[in-house]
């Protein structure tokens, strides 16, 4: 990352808060009370589907809360990104942490077994998508496209699709599990997973119990590419640091939306009477849990990345992660204790070679590589 | 790792659009569960939708027999915009056995967090007679 780079991005974030200030945030006003150009209704629409209902349902200054925030957490990564810049370029060492975070290589046995806890974790989880998508068919009066089908301009598959679909599926992730045409299947199942769930979300709910599955399985390809042909495999890092990047936004989302007031014990207990499960309304009850349980979370959510960095720590967050996960369905009825999210954990259970500086003796020289 | 210059930036600033635009744009996520601080003050919603059949006979359809489980979603989206006749007059068509159906209708339930008081008014009705 060059200091070019950091200079124009940070430009144009200030570019971005003046327009914005200056022009945007009163469309945003227009938009709530119908006055707004087409072209900015149509936009609107199409990034935020739900601003016609929840219009309906909060006022405006909810409205412009929410298009603040964009300035603030463009701010934010603007923050980051200039923050990376400075460890990577003033970081007093003679090996740079943030270089050497890429620099691994992982022995191919544990390559075979992310590979099993990947595609494993897709087979489980849509054993029932076939049924579940020809069920879906029938009701295809109430199909509403999720932006990217809309841009394929692809309806919903027939039955006979439906099963072509989920038969590649099938025969991409036996693929993997047993080496044939690993790189090709990598792809395939990526790319039918998407299209598949995509058609499955497409019902006017998203749901997110595949979104780091849908990551992982994206970025699986190069892994597989990476191990055929290359020495370093930064692939695993980038891997594990979206998953660390995922809970990190989820923890970022509560504290930017609702600041220290998510804190509140009472925020958690609404929460809880809302979902009403047994368990949960049991700990409705207990003061000091309303207290714990989601400052635990919210430390939780926003530590995890800490693993991608320090690997030794994964034997305390990992089994956090599980309770986490476990609670969030026990008290909530959100999820399941079987679910994707705990399945991936099995990414960061081995450490990788780090290679930036190893004696490379008979192999190709990473640095030489690079 | 040349490739990697360019992949790892483009890959880690895609994963960030959504978080910073706060809607999901599918294949990228937006991960806001439970984010917004709920007050016990503020009125909770549920819709429901009711059958009354031509043996007079009324009840609550569940979502399981639609088999659409984003049915919850689908009720409270048509209502706000308008369209819960649409969305009855669809689901209809969408139900076996919709012969012995006289009329559907979309019920909105309003009540505290705790579900202390309900309220439910019928804010939708569709009869299926009367459009043949």
């Amino acid at each position: 990352m060059n200091k070019k780079l950091v200079i124009g991005w940070s430009s144009l974030w200030v570019a971005t808060t003046l327009v914005y200030i200056l022009w945007i945030r009163n469309l945003v006003v227009q938009s709530f009370y119908d006055t707004a150009p087409d072209w900015f209704n149509q936009l609107v629409n199409s990034l935020y589907p739900r601003f016609l209902i929840e219009k309906h349902r909060f006022e405006l200054s909810f409205f412009l809360g929410h298009a603040d925030q964009i300035i603030i957490r463009l701010g934010l990564i603007t923050c980051f990104l200039v923050f990376t810049w400075f460890a990577r370029n003033y970081w007093k060492s003679d090996t740079n942490w943030l270089d050497l975070l890429w620099h691994v290589r992982i022995p191919q046995r544990n390559i075979q077994i992310y590979t099993w806890v990947v595609y494993t974790c897709v087979i489980y989880f849509t054993y029932d998508w076939y049924i579940v998508l020809t069920h879906l068919y029938e009701a295809q009066v109430l199909y509403k496209p999720l932006l990217l089908l809309r841009l394929l301009h692809l309806s919903f598959p027939s039955p006979i699709w439906i099963g072509i679909g989920y038969g590649l599926l099938l025969i991409g992730c036996l693929g993997m599990l047993f080496r044939f045409k690993s790189s090709i299947c990598a792809m395939v199942v990526a790319i039918v997973f998407t299209l598949l769930q995509g058609w499955l979300y497409s019902f006017e709910k998203l749901d997110h119990a595949f979104a780091p599955l849908t990551y992982v399985l994206w970025l699986m390809p190069l892994l597989i590419i990476q191990t055929n042909h290359s020495y370093v495999q930064w692939a695993l890092p980038l891997i594990r640091m979206v998953i660390g990047i995922v809970y990190l936004q989820a923890g970022l989302e509560k504290l930017l939306i609702g600041g220290m007031e998510w804190l509140d014990p009472e925020t958690f207990r609404n929460y809880l009477y809302l979902h009403s499960t047994p368990t949960g309304l049991w700990v409705a009850n207990q003061d000091w849990l309303c207290i714990l349980l989601p400052a635990m979370a919210l430390l939780f959510q926003l530590s995890f990345i800490i693993i991608v960095f320090f690997p030794a720590t994964r034997w305390i967050i990992l089994p956090v992660g599980v309770l986490f996960h476990s609670s969030t369905y026990i008290l909530m009825g959100v999820g399941g204790i079987v679910n994707a999210w705990i399945w991936l954990y099995g990414l960061f259970l081995f450490d990788g070679l780090n290679t930036k500086n190893a004696d490379l003796t008979g192999k190709k020289s990473v640095d030489k590589e690079a | 790792m040349k490739t990697g210059k360019i992949i790892i930036p483009v890959v880690l600033l895609l994963v960030w659009i959504p978080f910073v635009f706060q809607t999901d744009l599918y294949p990228l996520f937006r991960f806001g569960m439970f984010a917004e601080p709920v007050h016990r003050e503020i009125q909770t919603e549920y819709f429901s939708l009711r059958i009354i059949s031509n043996a007079h006979k009324t009840y609550i359809l569940s979502p399981e027999e639609t088999k659409l489980g984003s049915l919850a979603y689908l009720m409270r989206n048509y209502y706000y915009r308008h369209e819960a006749d649409t969305l009855l007059r669809r689901i209809h068509s969408i139900t076996p056995h919709m012969d012995t159906i006289v009329e559907w209708q979309l019920l909105r339930m309003v009540s505290e967090v705790d579900h202390r008081k309900v309220d439910t008014t019928v804010v939708a009705s569709f009869k299926p007679s009367s459009h043949e």
